[in-house]
């Protein structure tokens, strides 16, 4: 479920078409006024000369800079030796682009073309309120440059940062388009969408600093930007990772075990049940995740962390067959995690029986490695309580794209958290 | 020149089970020790029949007032009747007739016979004399009843696995048929056996074909269960993994050399290692096969996952800490995958 909630956030997958509700003088107005500093950005298979991916960009400074995501061209910088990156103004003037800056966190990039164009948006904060107008300008589709109205509906809640929740149809192309007011300012860049006309934007502030890095003197573009990825998917995870699963994290009482939850206000939660006349035992499962979901190719995302409780009780059952179930529950559960086999290596896993406190656990630590981004991995905990009788747990902690040291760390800490209070 | 013809004894599956040489006539047929064939058929008379030498030189089978009689074996008899008796058969080389309840064929002992088999078993008992035959596998010792017995113990060591196993609601019914289901499974492999057994040495043995796949597939699930529970209490240790292999290849050799005793008159040594052949070659081209097919796919986390319900007074434990400061082996591990296939 995690990984269509990622695919369907990243990569703007929403067939809905893009809708200009109530349009009258002020779409044609920005359309007018701001139509040609928006951009198509193209990713060229150079053997090919044929387009592998399209997006939309904009002009932000006189020196021919242009935003886009970091997704349209994250093709280019795993393989630059196979792409190359090319805009294409209002008035179908192609020109080649190099990539200086990407932020893989916020899914932006900062591209350079050869041009000084006559007009570029000013990166300047804006204020802008629930319920104002905004216009969405990009290349849904590669259909041509398209406006599309919407609603500002303020700050997501559940994010370690701040994306813009905007009530509008984005369409894949129009990834990297800038999103405005009605007063011309940018308000956000466009990035992804949930569908129904549920879509998100990196606000304009996040652009304006990666902007602001590359017009400083002296600055020059990473060497290996595949490098670089790895350096800010590392930074990400120290930041969300330092205190995860620390003393303050809350706890939860299921069954007579108490268990962590929501680690960090990023997190999201939900528990169910199952209670069937026909099954002899009864489970209680609970679920934290994150939405915060790191896009680092078309073959990988990364950024997950999920914990699964799945508490399960039966009166009928005898020791024997209640392990069984047990044993099953163990064995089973998706990881939610989504990767290539060219991204990651298999998994390998270290099983041992570990006590803490008057509670012993059956724990498997399985490790697998990017093969890309070097000192990066993904892990799953799973532990299951030993000893109880005819009531057990099965717990699940998930953590992709983190160093060694911080999935060592968390890991312990998360099986330190829980408790047996009866 | 005297007359001489051998009298050969039949069992019901035609195989011979005693051959005896008449040379002087009128010869006796009969269960009293006198005669000169002694049948051990409570349905033949002490004196039953006698062969006579007729003046033309012709052998001559004549009944000598016996309560069952004599007829021509292979003769069409009518379903539910009895054989028509005679007062006298004409005994031609291949000629048959019953008596009671056997069969006896008469031969011409000019009859060309099969050339020996090489014997080159060298099987050797205690006191150094070669074994003339093979020696028996002791599942052919067990009486029908027992074997049966063994078929109905494995079903319901199945039954009570399927029960032990499933965590749903389940009905008698429903482990029972699933035993069943192995049952026939066995019954079917059995059956090949037996084919093979009949046309090999006459003797089908079919109820100690399946007594044996049941034991074995009794002692596979036994095997099953043991790496299950190694695995539990030595989550680290390669023993389970290795036991069910290294079980199985045995398990499979000793089945495969009973099947081979109950199926052949093989010797011992040599069906061992014929059993040990084939099965090492299978388990090598699965091994082979299950290398070249395997799961070594990005999403599949593979570790033990059996629990049994004992508390951890029974186990080797660890503190929290010591188990993730060991993880340091696994980032080793996928490390060198990694470095690997750069």
């Amino acid at each position: 479920m995690l990984r269509l909630l990622a695919l369907l956030l990243i990569l703007v997958t929403s067939p809905a078409l893009a809708q200009q509700e109530g349009s009258g003088g002020a779409s044609t107005r920005v359309f007018r006024r701001f139509a040609d500093q928006v951009l198509k950005v193209e990713v060229v298979e150079t053997s090919s000369a044929a387009k592998a991916t399209i997006g939309s960009g904009f002009y932000v400074s006189d020196r021919g800079h242009v935003v886009t995501n970091y997704h349209v061209i994250s093709q280019l910088v795993h393989a630059p030796e196979r792409y190359r990156a090319e805009v294409v103004d209002a008035r179908g003037e192609t020109r080649a682009v190099a990539v200086l800056a990407i932020d893989v966190v916020h899914d932006l990039a900062v591209l350079r073309a050869d041009v000084r164009p006559a007009k570029h948006f000013a990166l300047e904060p804006v204020a802008v309120s629930q319920g104002d107008r905004l216009f969405a300008l990009g290349h849904p589709h590669d259909l041509g440059l398209s406006i599309v109205e919407g609603t500002y509906n303020g700050l997501l809640e559940h994010t370690l940062y701040p994306k813009i929740h905007f009530t509008g149809s984005l369409n894949p192309g129009m990834s990297g388009g800038p999103t405005l007011a009605e007063s011309g300012h940018v308000v956000g860049v466009n990035v992804s969408t949930a569908g129904n006309q549920v879509s998100f934007l990196v606000p304009v502030e996040r652009a304006a600093t990666l902007v602001a890095t590359t017009l400083e003197p002296g600055f020059a573009p990473p060497k290996r930007f595949l490098a670089e990825v790895g350096r800010q998917v590392r930074a990400y995870q120290d930041v969300y990772l330092a205190d995860m699963f620390g003393g303050s994290t809350p706890t939860v009482a299921l069954g007579g075990y108490t268990l962590p939850t929501k680690p960090a206000p990023f997190f999201k939660c939900w528990a169910d049940a199952t209670r069937r006349d026909e099954l002899p035992y009864q489970v209680v499962e609970h679920q934290c995740s994150t939405d915060d979901v790191l896009y680092i190719s078309g073959g990988q995302s990364s950024g997950v962390v999920e914990v699964e409780h799945r508490v399960l009780s039966s009166r009928e059952l005898g020791a024997l067959r209640f392990y069984s179930l047990l044993s099953g529950t163990f064995a089973s559960g998706d990881e939610g995690m989504y990767a290539d086999d060219e991204e990651v290596t298999p998994f390998r896993c270290e099983t041992r029986n570990v006590t803490h406190h008057a509670l012993a656990f059956r724990a498997a630590l399985c490790l697998r490695r990017y093969r890309k981004l070097d000192g990066l991995y993904d892990a799953v905990l799973r532990a299951a309580a030993l000893g109880g009788r005819g009531k057990g747990l099965v717990t699940t902690l998930t953590l992709s794209g983190v160093s060694f040291e911080n999935a060592q760390r968390v890991a312990g800490r998360y099986l330190e958290r829980i408790t047996w209070r009866e | 020149m005297a007359r001489v013809t051998i009298v050969e004894v039949l069992d019901a599956r035609g195989a011979v089970r005693s051959r005896t040489r008449l040379d002087a006539f009128p010869a006796t047929i009969g269960r009293a020790y006198s005669a000169d064939v002694i049948l051990d058929d409570p349905y033949v008379c002490p004196r039953h029949a006698r062969v006579v030498l007729t003046e033309s030189g012709d052998l001559v089978a004549e009944d000598a007032g016996s309560v069952n009689g004599v007829s021509e074996h292979g003769a069409p008899v009518q379903r539910g009747a009895q054989p028509a008796r005679v007062a006298s058969v004409l005994l031609r080389p291949g000629a048959e007739i019953r008596v009671g309840r056997t069969v006896l064929r008469f031969c011409d002992p000019d009859q060309p016979v099969a050339p020996a088999l090489p014997d080159t078993a060298s099987d050797v008992v205690g006191d150094g004399a070669i074994r003339i035959m093979p020696a028996r596998h002791p599942i052919t010792a067990l009486p029908p009843r027992a074997a049966l017995l063994v078929c109905v113990a494995t079903l319901g060591v199945f039954a009570l696995n399927a029960f032990l196993g499933s965590y749903t609601r389940v009905t008698e019914a429903k482990v029972v048929s699933e035993a069943l289901l192995i049952l026939a499974g066995l019954a079917i492999w059995a059956s090949g056996w037996a084919v093979a057994s009949r046309i090999v040495s006459h003797r089908s043995s079919f109820i100690h074909h399946l007594a044996l796949a049941c034991s074995a597939a009794v002692v596979a699930l036994a095997l099953g269960l043991a790496s299950q529970w190694l695995s539990f209490f030595f989550p680290a240790s390669a023993v389970h993994d290795v036991l069910p292999v290294l079980g199985g290849l045995a398990l499979a050799t000793a089945a495969l050399a009973g099947h081979l005793a109950l199926a052949s008159p093989m010797p011992h040594r040599r069906r061992w290692r014929a059993a040990l052949a084939v099965t090492g070659t299978v388990v090598a081209l699965i091994a082979l096969a299950a290398y070249a097919d395997r799961d070594e796919s990005t999403t599949a986390m593979s570790y033990p996952s059996s629990l049994k319900p004992l508390g951890p007074r029974w186990l080797q434990t660890m503190p929290v800490a010591e188990f993730t400061r060991r993880a340091s082996d696994l980032r080793a591990q996928v490390d060198s995958l990694a470095a690997e296939e750069q």
